[in-house]
């Protein structure tokens, strides 16, 4: 095979690609970052550029890309091109047809050249390709700027003539390959070897000689350009400030995330305000102005306990911090009071007007008002209080929440600080003499908030953030806003995912089906309707459950083995998949899955249907234990009425893995049973007699799964 | 620390914008005579950002949001607040850094302060408008709205105009370091407050309390159906304030509490289908022109 040599000794070199942007949205820069860095290393793959390590770096004004390493040429590329069958390729003469010729042509070699080669059984005729390498900086100039075109923010934008989409607008572009910049353009931008620093620190272009000094431009422009760096700048400085006045930081995990991408050079500094301010509000309010509206940390002592002061991080130096204090601290200052302000306005009102104003407030489309939202879900409650058997008091407390839940949607404060909906709500009803559990099942039952968060520690707020999830799915399905594909406008299947890690948690043995079916009785529809809305709401929902299960590292074969033998019971469908996922680990499993396939099989065979819904619905079919004459029946037939009683204990009690143990002793009795014994006798009553015993057989693996769906 | 030197008043800051934004070749409007919830809704904005001619503007809108109001008693709180609108279409490249400098012009020293461009991308569905950019935060205080425009009135802009919308009580709020909006020195010895105060009293009783509910409703409909049929003439400018004066009674009666959910939902279709309506018309004409004037030159 002929390789065309290049001239010179392939060498290597640095490449820089930096995209300077105006400020991106900081949660958009990392995931950027990461499209930029996969994206260039399956592109320079692509195309037969070497690579030593490709490194994406930045911060929301820039992108940055470095790949070390990297060769100065592209490989030759030689590859075998496959085209028409032998057979139409050639004439009766060997001569090359018009196929052959017209294939040779598009891949741009003399039809002389084709060879014939046998290829998946057939015989094709190939065309050698040869292309040449070429040097870096040609394949680069059209390789980044595709690359940069497809990175994808969660919005785009355009912002000149030119159409090009991005984040944010770019306003300039360096590429160099060690010394040489990369003829390239990017959104209407030539590339060059020009920078822009800090944009008040260094505000004024910088020059980039050479890739391998980038960093040291940008860190002498005031850059940091590394995000340890950065994070380390802000949580670090935070803690040290904190400790000046004996406290730490509330370090808010989103909050810190944000800060580091959207700094450039972030320097914290500490500020204080009027302690009144800390004692007349609630804490959390004082915390949400400072992190949510002020973007600050704020500080707690020795014991928790907020102390009227905060750390601002700002984007800049160290010169004229003392003014950069006083004006957060005016601001700080002026939240407060405006916070307080409101507080004092909703201390002039109560549950009732705050209810009564709920009337006035749109539910999502299709389902009324909040004010409709709350008879439900207080109608609801109540049947799930009956239905999960809970004490009188906390019938009551249930009650009382489900009526107050969501009154303080329509209080200043939560109006002005939505994303302190519940908690507002808790503690108003604290002010207002309402029981602490009452209180609590109004905060809870936003629980969970997101996805692993804290979930209701209450009784009552399990049961009203179950139901309030509930209503909401029962409705929005009812009103045909189910979730399709990546829509889900109105978080049904967060919700939904709260519903069950709510049951989960808390182990309520409630019937998935008889909650829906209660939940949209609530509501105004045609009965067939709502026997629809049911079948979608338990579909959204054990899809969930399923996700929640495979999270948890559960294999997809074992949640749908368990499943189809009843996903109703949360708590029940999560301790049998867990038990089942240990026990496929036992030495016994592989021979006792083969063994239920065997019986499934014949039982379907014979026109036996297995359906979840209605098992329990059936009636069995007669057995008679002297109709056995075969050993290995009478064996299987032992070895389970052996097993039976225990089995059914330990399912009862949920015992799932002793009921594994028990079910194991029907492995071998089974082997031997399909060895030796013709289920299908000519014998009519001989045959029925069998299919019973299966059937009663069958019946014991299904208290636990459908053994039949495990992959083995 | 350098010296405070003494702060703009309220006067003197839209003075030295207008003096700023001029030299930048906007023309100097006025603030448009119908009631407006925002800026954006002057039809130097929301018309003229249509379309590919170019346009530089800047004025101050009065904006009503009766919802708002606190009869002059919370000092953050206004039925009515001023905002400094400037339009730049098309986008000028540095665009970021001529809105700093005009913040130095206001007297602020960017480099004793901490300056932020957060994201925040702007919406409003009953304009059919939305545009990408950031809220510019001063020591944590919001302080301008920047807006890169994608759409107005459902349609796709030819040209993307950059809106700056400038606080201007914040802002001065926070040059002047008062606690309270109505203590802002407006002009040497005129508070904002002596100015002001009476008229946000009026002004929430109205909107919460005395508003008419028949009355308000009856309005809305006649505006309604006036700018249906001056669209049909067409006359877009005229039918563009009766759209102006739906928006503004459609939030009369939200604040007086006279409309329920659905309604309000209604109501909110309607207006947001007339300013879309509008604003094809007003391009259709605008298309209409400039082939004229093609074929004339």
């Amino acid at each position: 095979m002929a390789k065309r040599s290049t001239l010179a000794r392939p060498s290597t070199a640095r490449l820089l690609l930096e995209i300077g942007t105006e400020e991106l949205p900081p949660a958009a820069v990392r995931p950027a970052l990461e499209q930029l860095q996969r994206g260039a290393t399956a592109a320079l793959e692509e195309a037969r550029l070497d690579a030593g390590r490709v490194q994406a770096t930045g911060t929301l004004r820039r992108l940055v890309l470095t790949v070390d390493g990297l060769s100065s040429w592209q490989r030759d590329l030689v590859a075998q091109v496959r085209g028409p069958a032998a057979r139409v390729a050639y004439d009766a003469a060997g001569q090359p047809t018009q196929a052959a010729q017209g294939f040779a042509k598009s891949q741009g070699v003399p039809a002389e050249s084709l060879r014939v080669l046998e290829i998946e059984g057939g015989r094709y005729v190939v065309a050698e390709v040869q292309e040449a390498g070429r040097p870096a900086p040609d394949v680069l100039g059209e390789l980044l700027p595709r690359l940069v075109a497809g990175l994808s923010f969660p919005k785009t934008m355009r912002w000149a003539a030119h159409g090009f989409r991005f984040g944010r607008p770019i306003r300039w572009v360096a590429a160099l390959l060690d010394g040489r910049v990369i003829p390239l353009e990017i959104a209407g931008i030539r590339a060059g070897r020009r920078t822009i620093g800090h944009r008040f620190l260094s505000p004024g272009p910088a020059t980039i000689t050479e890739a391998a000094v980038y960093e040291d431009v940008v860190g002498q422009a005031h850059i940091v350009l590394s995000e340890q760096e950065r994070r380390a700048r802000i949580a670090d400085g935070a803690a040290a400030l904190a400790e000046r006045i004996g406290g730490r930081p509330v370090l808010d995990p989103a909050l810190l995330e944000e800060l580091v991408w959207s700094t450039e050079h972030p320097t914290p500094v500490l500020g204080t305000f009027e302690p009144t301010l800390v004692a007349a509000l609630p804490p959390v309010v004082v915390l949400v102005t400072l992190q949510h509206h002020q973007k600050c940390f704020g500080i707690v002592d020795g014991s928790g306990t907020l102390m009227p002061a905060f750390v601002a991080v700002r984007d800049g130096g160290n010169s004229h911090l003392d003014t950069v204090r006083t004006g957060h601290e005016w601001v700080v200052k002026a939240r407060l009071q405006d916070a307080r302000f409101f507080l004092e306005e909703d201390r002039r009102g109560g549950f009732g007007q705050w209810n009564e104003a709920l009337a006035r407030v749109a539910h999502i489309a299709g389902l009324g008002t909040v004010a409709d939202h709350v008879t439900r879900v207080r109608r609801l409650a109540g049947w799930l209080a009956g239905a999960a058997g809970v004490s009188e008091s906390d019938r009551r407390t249930l009650d009382r929440a489900a009526e107050l839940c969501k009154a303080d949607l329509t209080t200043s404060l939560v109006r002005e600080f939505p994303e302190l909906q519940g908690t507002i709500g808790g503690i108003y009803a604290k002010e207002r003499g309402e029981t602490a559990g009452v209180a609590a099942a109004i905060l809870e039952h936003y629980d969970p908030r997101a996805a692993g968060a804290d979930l209701p520690r209450t009784l009552p707020g399990a049961l009203l953030s179950v139901t309030d999830r509930a209503v909401l799915l029962a409705g929005a399905v009812l009103a045909g806003l189910e979730p399709s594909g990546s829509q889900d406008p109105h978080g049904l299947r967060r919700a939904a995912a709260g519903l069950a890690a709510v049951l989960r948690e808390v182990g309520l043995p409630i019937s998935l089906r008889r909650l829906f079916d209660q939940a949209v009785l609530t509501f105004d529809a045609p009965d067939e309707a709502r026997g629809q809305a049911v079948e979608t709401c338990l579909r959204i929902v054990r899809a969930r459950l399923q996700g929640m299960l495979a999270d948890d590292g559960i294999a997809y074969d074992t949640i749908n083995a368990v499943a189809a033998v009843g996903a109703d019971d949360v708590p029940d469908l999560i301790a049998r998949a867990r038990s089942l996922h240990e026990f496929r680990s036992q030495p016994a499993m592989s021979l006792l899955a083969t063994g239920y396939l065997r019986v499934h099989r014949i039982l379907i065979q014979a026109g036996h249907v297995f359906d979840a819904e209605s098992a329990g619905a059936r009636v069995p079919m007669a057995f008679r234990e002297e109709l056995l004459v075969e050993p290995a029946e009478i064996e299987l037939h032992g070895a389970w009425r052996r097993i039976h009683p225990r089995l059914t204990e330990a399912a009862d009690s949920k015992h799932y893995t002793l009921a594994l143990a028990e079910i194991a002793a029907l492995a071998d009795p089974i082997d031997a049973f399909f060895d030796k014994v013709l289920v299908n006798a000519p014998d009519p009553v001989l045959r029925e007699n069998r299919l019973a015993l299966l059937e009663r057989v069958s019946g014991s693996f299904r208290r636990i799964a459908d053994f039949s769906l495990l992959v083995i | 620390m350098a010296k405070r030197t003494q702060a703009l008043n309220f006067q003197e800051m839209t003075l030295a914008l207008d003096r700023f934004w001029a030299r930048e070749g906007c023309v100097l409007e006025e603030a448009y005579d119908v009631e407006v919830g925002a800026g954006t809704l002057h039809p130097a904005t929301f018309l003229r950002t249509l379309g590919p001619r170019p346009w530089r503007v800047a004025y101050v809108q009065p904006s009503r949001r009766p919802a708002d109001g606190r009869y002059g008693e919370n000092p953050n709180r206004l039925y009515k607040h001023y905002q400094y609108q400037v339009i730049l279409k098309p986008a000028p490249d540095r665009v970021q850094t001529l809105y700093l400098a005009s913040l130095e012009r206001l007297g602020l020293r960017l480099d004793h302060h901490d300056v932020r461009f957060l994201e925040d991308d702007w919406e409003a569905p009953t304009l059919g408008a939305w545009g990408v950019g950031w809220q510019v935060f001063l020591d944590g205080q919001e302080i301008t709205q920047f807006t890169y425009f994608q759409q107005m009135g459902g349609l796709d802009l030819d040209v993307i105009s950059v809106e700056l919308t400038y606080g201007l009580e914040r802002l001065a709020m926070f040059l002047q370091r008062k606690a309270s909006v109505f203590d802002l020195v407006w002009a040497p010895g005129v508070t904002y407050g002596s100015l002001r105060r009476e008229e946000e009293r009026q002004h929430s009783a109205y909107g919460f309390e005395h508003g008419d509910p028949t009355t308000l409703r009856a309005l809305f409909e006649a505006h309604e159906a006036d700018a249906r049929r001056l669209l049909e003439i067409p006359l877009v400018l005229p039918a563009y304030d009766a759209v102006l004066k739906c928006s503004h009674l459609f939030n009369l009666l939200g604040s007086r509490g006279a409309i329920g959910v659905a309604q309000r939902v209604e109501l909110m279709s309607r207006t947001r289908a007339l300013a879309r309506a509008c604003a094809s018309a007003y391009l259709r004409l605008l298309t209409a022109a400039d082939s004229e004037e093609s074929r004339g030159g």
